[in-house]
C-alpha cells in the first residue's frame, strides 16, 4: 500500500504497453499485469478478485450466444457456401470497384440488428468476408478496416447489450436508448461505405473490380439464379435468426441455436455435409472462443485489480476540479471516452466514466439521453484503437495468414476519424439522436 | 486507521443501493477515524453474483447483498432474504430485534466464515408485469415468468409455471420481445427506472412472491474479530440507524413510482383473495418440505414461524392498528392545511 | 496467428513436451463438442416450449454451464495451436534473434506464469469451498455448481501446463535461431 493511487494507475498503463510490446499474447499480459498489481497495490487477497471475475464470466448466460454464433460461421464457411456467396455477390456488384466492402457493410448491420455483441458479429464477417476479399485482391487495409468498423456496430444498433448496460446505469429507458441509436448507428454503417466506395472509386487497385470480361462469362440470367442458389442461403439465415428475436419466439441465445441449425439444415440440403467438415468446424469455433473468452479473461481481471487500486478515485477527481466552460469540457469528457477505450473494454469505460461523467453533464445541462448516446457512440472507437481494441484483436485472432496487425492498425484509422466526425455532427445537430426517441413518447 | 473495502450487489441505476450508501455514510460519521470504509458500488471489483465468494475468501472485506441471491449456497439463505407469503419489512424487523432474527442471520452468515448486519427493509416488491392480464392463478399455468428466488420457482412449479431466470439487464428485451410472457424484477421505483411501463400495460398484484425483504452486509469474520470492540458496536448502531431510515426512504420511493405507472397508462389487476389463499397453502408446503431437506432451513424457518404464532393474538386484536392501515377515510387535508397557514 | 512461429503440433521437442500436447489435444477433442450439444439443448427447449407449451426447468442452466466448461477446458490447446493467444506483433517481428529470445523469455516469465500460477491456485481454493456445501445454481433447477468449478481448475492446470511446454519450445527454438545466425 506504499504506492499511491496514481502512481499505481500510470504504472499499470505503462505495464500494458510494455508488454505488448514484448509481442506477449494480450490476454496473458492484462492478466499478468492484474496478478503483479494485486500484490504491489491492494495485497494478494485481492487475487480472489481475479478468481471471482473469471468466474462471473463463465457464468453468465448473455455470453452463451458467442460460441454458438462462431459455430454458425463455422458451419458456413468450412462448408464453402460462403466462398460462392461472396464471389457471387462479386459479380452481382461486378463493374464497382470495391464492390465486396458494400456486402460487408451490409451484411455487418444485418449482423449487428441481430446480436448484441461485437465478438460474434466479427468473428462471423472475419471468418467469412476476409479470406475472399483477399483471394480477390482487395486491399488489407480497407478490407479489415471495414469488417472491423462494420462488425462493431453490433454493440450500437439495437439489440445491444451495451445499451442495456447503459440504460441500467444511467436509469435511462432501455426502449429509448435502442431508439436513439438507431439512426447515428446507420449513418456510421452510410459513412463507412460512402469512404470505402470513395476510396476504390479513385483507387480501383483497392477493390479490383470484375473485368467486363470475366463478367460477361456469366449470363444476368444465370447469375439471377446463382444469386438466388448462393445468397438465399444466406439470407434465409439471417432472416431466421433476426425473425426468431423479434417475432420474441427465442432469446438472443436462442436464436443463435437457431441459426446454428438452420446453417447445418443448408448444409445438408446443398450436399455439402460430411463429418470430416464438421468435426472441423466444431474443433475451430473452439479455438476461436477460447481466443476471445480468454481476453476477455485478461481484460475483467486487469479492470478489477485497477479499481480495487484506486484507479477508479483518481480519474474522477481529475474530473472532478476542472473548468474549462460548457462545450470545452463536453470535448474533454468525449476525449477521455477515446482515451479509456483505448485501453479498457466498454464495461470497463461504462464503470468508470458514468458515475463521474453523469453529474458533470447534468451540471452542464446537458440532455442525459443524447449524452450517454454520445458516449455509446464514442465507444465504438474502443473496439477499433490499439493497443486494447476488442475488433482489432478478434479480427487478427481469425484472420488468414499474411495479415499482420499493422494491416488492421492501418486499417481502422479512417473508420475511427469518420466516428469522431459523426459525434461532431450529432453535437451540432443532437436531433440525429433525439429525434426518433421523442417520436415514441 | 484501518480501511474496509466494501461493495454491493446493486449497480448505481438500482435504487436498493441507496441503503448500502447510507450505511456507509452513517458509519463513516459514527467510526471517525478508527475505521474508514471505502465504498465500490455493484459489478466494479467483482460481478454482483460474486461478491459472497469474494468475502468468505476476505478476498474483499464487506459487501452489501440481498440474502436470497444465496440460496444455491445453502437454501436457508431464502429465507432470510425473503420468502414468498411470509415476512412483511415490519415482520423482519420485529423478528430481527425480539425474536431471535439477528442470531439467525449470524449463524447462517457464520457457516462461511461472515457476520452479517441486517439494516434495510424493502416492503413488498411490485409483483408480475406482462403485456397481457394474467388474472388468476389458473392462468399462470404454461407461462414462462421471469422471477428470482429458488422457492419462488418451486411455486411457479406447482402452478404450471416455468421459471426463468434471466439477467436483469435483459429483462426489458425479454418482456417487449414476449421471450417471457410475464416478469418481475424489484419494487416500483426500480421497475420504473428500468422503463417496463413501456413494454407492459398489466401490473398484477400483490407482489406474493417478495412480500417483504431483508438486505444488510456481511462481513468477513477475520476482519471483524481484529476490529476494536467499540468499532464493532458503532457498526451496529449505523446498522440500526439505517433499518429505520429504509422503511420510510423505499416506501417513499415506491408511492411516488406508483403515480407514474399509473400516469403512464399501467393498469392494475389484482388478485383474488381466494387465489392469495392459495398461494399462501401451496407456500406453506414447500416450506415444511424444505425444511425437511436441510436442517438449518428448518431451524430458521421455525424462528420465523413461531415469531408469527407468537405475535398473531396481540397482532389480531389490534387488527388494523397493527403495522399499517389504510384509513377508509380520511380528515381533510385540504382544511388542515390552510389552518396551518 | 503470431507472425512469430512459436510451437504447433508438429513442432517437435522432447517426449515431455508431446505429453502436454497430447493430453491438451484430448481434451480439447471431447471439451469442443459441448457447442453442439449446447445448440440442441437450447433447439430442444425452444421447441418444447413451442409445441408442447412447456419449457424445461434447466435448460437454461446446463446451457451456461456447457458453455463455461467449453471454453474454460480449452485454454491450453489454444496455447498450443496458436503458439500464444492473439497477441501484438509490430515491435517483435523486427526483433533480431537474441532481443527476440529475451523479449518472448520475459513475456512467459513476467506475465504468463505469475498469471497461470494464480489462476491454479486460487481456483483451487474456489472449486473447494464449492464442494464443501455442494453448492448448486440459485434457480428452482438447482443444478450442482461443484464440477463446473472443477474444470475450472482443471482449465487452469491444463493451460500452466501447456505454458511449460511452449515456453521449453520457446527457449530451445530461441537459442537455435541464435546459432543459426551465428553460423551465418
Ligand atoms: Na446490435
Ligand atoms: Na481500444
Amino acid at each position: 500500500m506504499t504506492l499511491s493511487p496514481e502512481l499505481f494507475t500510470i504504472l499499470m498503463f505503462a505495464g500494458l504497453l510494455a508488454g505488448l510490446l514484448l509481442g506477449h499474447p494480450l490476454a496473458f499480459v492484462l492478466g499478468g499485469l492484474a496478478v503483479l498489481f494485486a500484490a504491489i497495490g491492494p495485497g494478494i487477497q485481492a487475487f480472489g478478485i481475479v478468481i471471482n471475475r473469471v468466474w462471473g464470466l463463465a457464468d453468465s448466460y448473455v455470453m452463451v450466444a458467442i460460441p454458438i454464433f462462431v459455430f454458425m460461421a463455422r458451419l458456413l464457411s468450412d462448408s464453402g457456401i460462403t466462398d460462392r456467396l461472396f464471389h457471387t455477390l462479386r459479380l452481382l456488384f461486378g463493374p464497382i470497384p470495391g464492390g465486396l466492402n458494400f456486402a460487408v457493410i451490409i451484411i455487418s448491420v444485418l449482423l449487428a440488428a441481430t446480436t448484441g455483441m461485437v465478438g460474434a458479429s466479427l468473428a462471423v464477417m472475419g471468418v467469412l468476408a476476409l479470406p475472399a476479399m483477399m483471394a480477390y485482391g482487395y486491399r488489407k487495409e480497407t478490407s479489415t478496416g471495414a469488417i472491423a468498423a462494420g462488425g462493431s456496430l453490433g454493440i450500437l444498433i439495437p439489440p445491444s447489450i451495451m445499451l442495456v448496460v447503459m440504460g441500467g446505469y444511467a436509469s435511462l429507458s432501455v426502449g429509448k436508448l435502442f431508439a436513439a441509436a438507431l439512426i447515428p448507428g446507420l449513418l456510421l454503417a452510410v459513412c463507412y461505405a460512402l469512404y470505402a466506395g470513395i476510396l476504390c472509386w479513385i483507387r480501383p487497385e483497392y477493390g479490383p473490380p470484375v473485368s467486363p470480361e470475366e463478367r460477361a462469362q456469366t449470363s444476368t440470367g444465370r447469375l439471377l439464379l446463382m444469386l438466388l442458389k448462393e445468397v438465399a442461403p444466406t439470407m434465409l439465415l439471417i432472416l431466421g435468426v433476426l425473425g426468431s428475436i423479434f417475432a420474441g419466439i427465442a432469446t438472443v441465445t436462442e436464436a443463435a441455436s437457431i441459426g446454428a441449425l438452420i446453417a447445418l439444415l443448408i448444409i445438408i440440403a446443398y450436399g455439402r455435409f460430411n463429418l470430416r467438415m464438421l468435426k472441423v468446424a466444431v474443433l475451430e469455433t473452439g479455438v476461436t472462443t477460447a481466443m476471445v473468452m480468454f481476453v476477455a479473461i485478461g481484460a475483467t481481471a486487469f479492470t478489477g485489480i485497477f479499481v480495487a487500486g484506486g484507479g477508479m478515485g483518481v480519474v474522477q477527481s481529475f474530473f472532478n476540479d476542472l473548468e474549462i466552460g460548457r462545450w470545452g469540457t463536453f470535448a474533454l469528457l468525449m476525449f477521455a471516452v477515446f482515451i479509456a477505450g483505448m485501453f479498457l473494454d466498454w464495461l470497463g469505460v461504462i464503470l468508470i466514466c458514468f458515475p463521474i461523467f453523469l453529474p458533470i453533464a447534468a451540471t452542464l445541462g446537458f440532455d442525459k439521453l443524447w449524452f450517454v448516446m454520445m458516449i455509446a457512440i464514442c465507444l465504438q472507437t474502443s473496439f477499433l484503437t490499439p493497443p486494447v481494441g476488442y475488433a482489432l484483436f478478434y479480427l487478427k485472432g481469425v484472420a488468414p495468414p499474411g495479415i499482420t496487425t499493422m494491416h488492421i492498425y492501418r486499417g481502422v484509422v479512417p473508420f475511427v476519424l469518420i466516428i469522431l466526425g459523426v459525434i461532431g455532427l450529432c453535437a451540432v445537430f443532437p436531433g440525429i439522436v433525439t429525434w426518433l426517441p421523442g417520436r415514441i413518447g | 486507521q484501518t480501511t474496509m473495502q466494501m461493495t454491493t450487489t446493486w449497480t448505481s441505476g438500482i435504487n436498493l443501493i441507496e441503503g448500502d450508501k447510507k450505511f456507509v455514510e452513517i458509519a463513516n460519521k459514527l467510526t471517525g477515524d478508527d475505521l474508514k470504509i471505502q465504498f465500490f458500488e455493484g459489478n466494479t471489483l467483482v460481478p454482483s453474483t460474486q461478491v459472497f465468494d469474494a468475502v468468505q475468501s476476505n478476498t474483499i472485506s464487506a459487501s452489501a447483498d440481498w440474502p436470497g441471491y444465496w440460496a444455491g449456497k445453502d437454501s436457508a439463505f431464502g429465507l432470510l432474504g425473503s420468502y414468498p407469503m411470509l415476512f412483511t419489512a415490519a415482520d423482519y424487523i420485529l423478528w430481527t430485534q425480539q425474536w431471535g432474527g439477528f442470531d439467525a442471520f449470524q449463524e447462517a452468515y457464520g457457516k462461511f466464515g461472515m457476520v452479517y448486519l441486517p439494516y434495510a427493509v424493502v416492503s413488498m416488491e411490485s409483483g408480475l408485469r406482462a403485456k397481457s392480464p394474467i388474472p388468476t392463478l389458473d392462468d399462470m399455468n404454461g407461462k414462462r415468468i421471469r422471477m428470482s428466488g429458488r422457492a419462488q420457482g418451486e411455486i411457479l412449479k406447482r402452478l404450471g409455471a416455468a421459471q426463468t431466470q434471466i439477467a436483469g439487464g435483459e429483462v426489458y428485451q425479454a418482456l417487449e420481445r414476449g421471450v417471457v410472457d410475464a416478469a418481475e424484477f424489484s419494487g416500483p421505483g426500480v421497475d420504473f427506472g428500468m422503463g417496463l411501463q413501456e413494454v407492459t400495460q398489466y401490473w398484477m398484484t400483490p407482489g406474493w412472491h417478495q412480500p417483504g425483504s431483508m438486505t444488510g452486509v456481511m462481513i468477513n469474520k477475520d476482519f471483524w474479530d481484529k476490529l476494536p470492540k467499540d468499532v464493532q458496536e458503532k457498526l451496529k448502531i449505523a446498522a440500526d440507524a439505517t433499518l429505520t431510515w429504509s422503511l420510510g426512504y423505499f416506501e417513499h420511493d415506491a408511492v411516488a413510482a406508483v403515480r407514474k405507472f399509473k400516469k403512464s397508462g399501467t393498469e392494475v389487476v389484482q388478485l383474488p383473495d381466494a387465489d392469495v389463499a392459495r398461494l399462501q397453502e401451496i407456500s406453506n408446503q414447500a416450506l415444511v418440505e424444505e425444511a425437511c431437506a436441510n436442517p438449518l432451513f428448518a431451524k430458521i424457518a421455525a424462528s420465523q414461524v413461531t415469531f408469527m404464532a407468537d405475535y398473531a393474538e396481540w397482532r389480531g386484536m389490534a387488527g388494523e392498528f397493527a403495522m399499517g392501515r389504510n384509513l377508509k377515510t380520511l380528515p381533510d387535508v385540504d382544511k388542515l392545511k390552510s389552518c396551518a397557514g | 496467428m503470431s507472425a512469430v512461429p512459436r510451437a504447433g503440433p508438429a513442432a517437435g521437442g522432447g517426449s515431455v513436451l508431446k505429453m502436454a500436447d497430447r493430453l491438451n489435444t484430448a481434451v480439447a477433442l471431447v471439451a469442443v463438442w459441448l457447442v453442439p450439444v449446447m445448440v440442441a439443448v437450447t433447439i430442444m427447449d425452444v421447441a418444447l416450449r413451442l409445441l408442447a407449451g412447456r419449457a424445461t426447468l434447466w435448460a437454461f442452466d446446463a446451457t451456461v454451464q456447457l458453455y463455461a466448461a467449453h471454453f474454460l477446458l480449452l485454454g491450453g490447446y489454444t496455447l498450443m495451436r496458436s503458439g500464444g493467444h492473439v497477441g501484438v506483433d509490430i515491435l517483435r517481428e523486427h526483433a533480431g534473434p537474441r532481443l527476440g529470445l529475451v523479449m518472448d523469455l520475459l513475456g512467459w516469465l513476467v506475465f504468463f506464469f505469475p498469471f497461470a500460477l494464480v489462476m491454479v491456485l486460487w481456483s483451487w481454493d474456489f472449486m473447494l469451498k464449492s464442494w464443501a456445501i455442494y453448492e448448486t445454481s440459485p434457480g428452482v433447477a438447482a443444478l450442482p455448481v461443484y464440477p463446473i468449478k472443477t474444470l475450472f481448475f482443471a482449465g487452469t492446470v491444463l493451460l500452466l501446463i501447456q505454458g511449460l511446454a511452449e515456453f521449453i519450445r520457446c527457449i530451445g527454438q530461441g537459442l537455435a535461431r541464435i546459432g543459426g545466425a551465428l553460423i551465418r
